[in-house]
């Protein structure tokens, strides 16, 4: 080749530099992150992330602490220390090394992209894993988790699960629940599937699952905070008694306007703590939330 | 040497470059920032278990790219990317030419699908070896070439068009 590459491309790219302002935010988050010892969530919503500080004092049990551009939110249900089953084993081939691209359903086979998580992590820590079925992660890790019947039947479930193996575990499924969506196609490049939205369900639901697994990261807590363009909508008791708070997605100037914008509904149930995410109307959300069993 | 001293050499010594590898696989600046402060965080959480079996840019080049993966494949890059084409679609711009020329060589590797840019990116931006890029992205070495080549001619047929001399 008669150009050199990097050259070139450092040339062209030479405005887009590692700034003192970034670097101070991770200097930031990095090292609190180390004096902890034990991991803080980092929550990606749009363009933030952000890395809690609790302030957890020595013998007080701290609890989720979910803010909203500043705004602190009512408390949740606590959590608890639960247990999961990561079997020894050799390493499998993790999300984390490079992800097997997961064809359409009528391609996939039952078993793909499924298998038994090893307890051997990759180089910075993270055991990792792909799934297509809420279930079949419940069976491995050998827990029971919070489940409804609207994701029953669902073939483009695209699970996942990251833990440390020792303080946290966090299992995210994509197109949970379909809702009245459809004309799913895979997108084999970006491994996810392109939809239609419904005329109730402008996109499907997300589920994210967050376990601990040590007294450790349970007395340490964790911070959350949504940034930019999210308010909160509403903190409210679901006929199954868990503390719900709803945070919803909003335009530049801070309204909905007429439109349906996506909605998280957050609650801790049993212990764990669950986020149902999508488009749809608040109305639709607290009906799911029920659904939760 | 202490964590705050490695942290600011891994961030001097490599972090343009990985921002850069960032914007070019992830194609939006404030995704690659996102991805580039994570590689960080992520590296030196993990600083200590880092076993030296692999070379330390190999190391922070994997965590990257596996940030940038996670990204991809998470449903607000989706939404975010939906909401960046609305934008477009209102401004009729490109937020990409605030940064690049029309026919640069970064806008011809970001024409590319996503595993040839990274195979492109890993080797000659990198400068990893083939050896090192199936370190990276978990494929035998082999593959690694065949992907090589393949993403090497299609970027040619890209850089011609461009009127580069390849």
């Amino acid at each position: 080749m008669n150009i050199n590459m990097k050259d070139t491309i450092d040339r062209e790219l030479e405005c887009i530099v590692l700034s003192e302002e970034m670097k101070s935010r991770i200097r930031k988050k990095a090292v609190s992150r180390r004096r902890d010892g034990v991991l803080k969530w980092a929550v990606v919503f749009a363009a933030a992330v952000i890395l809690g500080g609790t302030g957890a004092a020595a013998g007080y049990r701290m609890l989720i602490t979910h803010s909203v551009n500043g705004e602190v939110l009512p408390e949740l249900d606590p959590m608890r220390v639960v247990e999961i089953h990561i079997p020894e084993g050799q390493p499998a081939a993790f999300a984390s090394a490079e992800q097997p691209a997961a064809p359409a359903p009528a391609e996939q086979p039952d078993s793909a992209g499924q298998g038994e998580l090893t307890g051997v992590p990759d180089e910075y820590g993270m055991i990792q894993k792909d799934y297509k079925d809420y279930r079949k992660i419940q069976e491995e890790l050998g827990i029971h988790l919070l489940d409804t019947e609207l994701s029953a039947n669902n073939p483009y479930m695209q699970g996942h699960i990251m833990t440390d193996g020792s303080d946290f575990a966090m299992i995210t499924v994509e197109n949970y629940i379909l809702g009245d969506t459809g004309r799913y196609q895979f997108l084999e490049e970006e491994n996810r599937y392109a939809y239609e939205s419904g005329n109730v369900f402008l996109s499907p639901i997300s589920l994210t699952v967050r376990l601990i697994l040590s007294e450790e990261q349970l007395n340490r807590g964790w911070d959350w905070e949504y940034l930019g363009m999210y308010r909160f909508a509403e903190s409210y008791t679901s006929g199954q008694g868990y503390r719900v708070n709803l945070v919803e997605r909003t335009l530049e100037n801070g309204d909905t306007g007429n439109a349906v914008l996506e909605k998280s509904a957050v609650f801790v149930a049993d212990g764990v703590e669950y986020t149902l995410r999508g488009r749809v109307s608040m109305e639709t959300m607290k009906g799911i939330v029920e659904t939760m069993k | 040497m202490p964590a705050d001293q490695n942290l600011e050499r891994l961030m001097n010594e490599y972090g343009d470059a990985i921002l850069r590898m960032c914007f070019l696989y992830l194609k939006d600046y404030q995704l690659a920032e996102d991805a580039a402060q994570e590689t960080f965080i992520k590296a030196m959480k993990c600083y200590d278990a880092f076993e030296h079996r692999s070379s330390e840019k190999t190391w922070l080049i994997r965590i990257a790219v596996n940030c940038c993966k996670n990204m991809m494949r998470s449903r607000w890059f989706q939404i975010a990317r939906n909401d960046l084409r609305d934008d477009q679609e209102k401004a009729h711009d490109d937020p990409i030419d605030a940064f690049l020329e029309k026919d640069s060589v970064s806008r011809a590797i970001m024409k590319l699908n996503a595993n040839d840019r990274q195979v492109i990116m890993l080797y000659y931006y990198q400068d990893l070896s083939v050896h090192e890029i199936a370190a990276v992205i978990g494929k035998k070495e082999n593959a690694v070439l065949q992907r090589l080549k393949r993403a090497r001619d299609r970027l040619k047929i890209i850089l011609e068009e461009a009127g580069y001399e390849y």
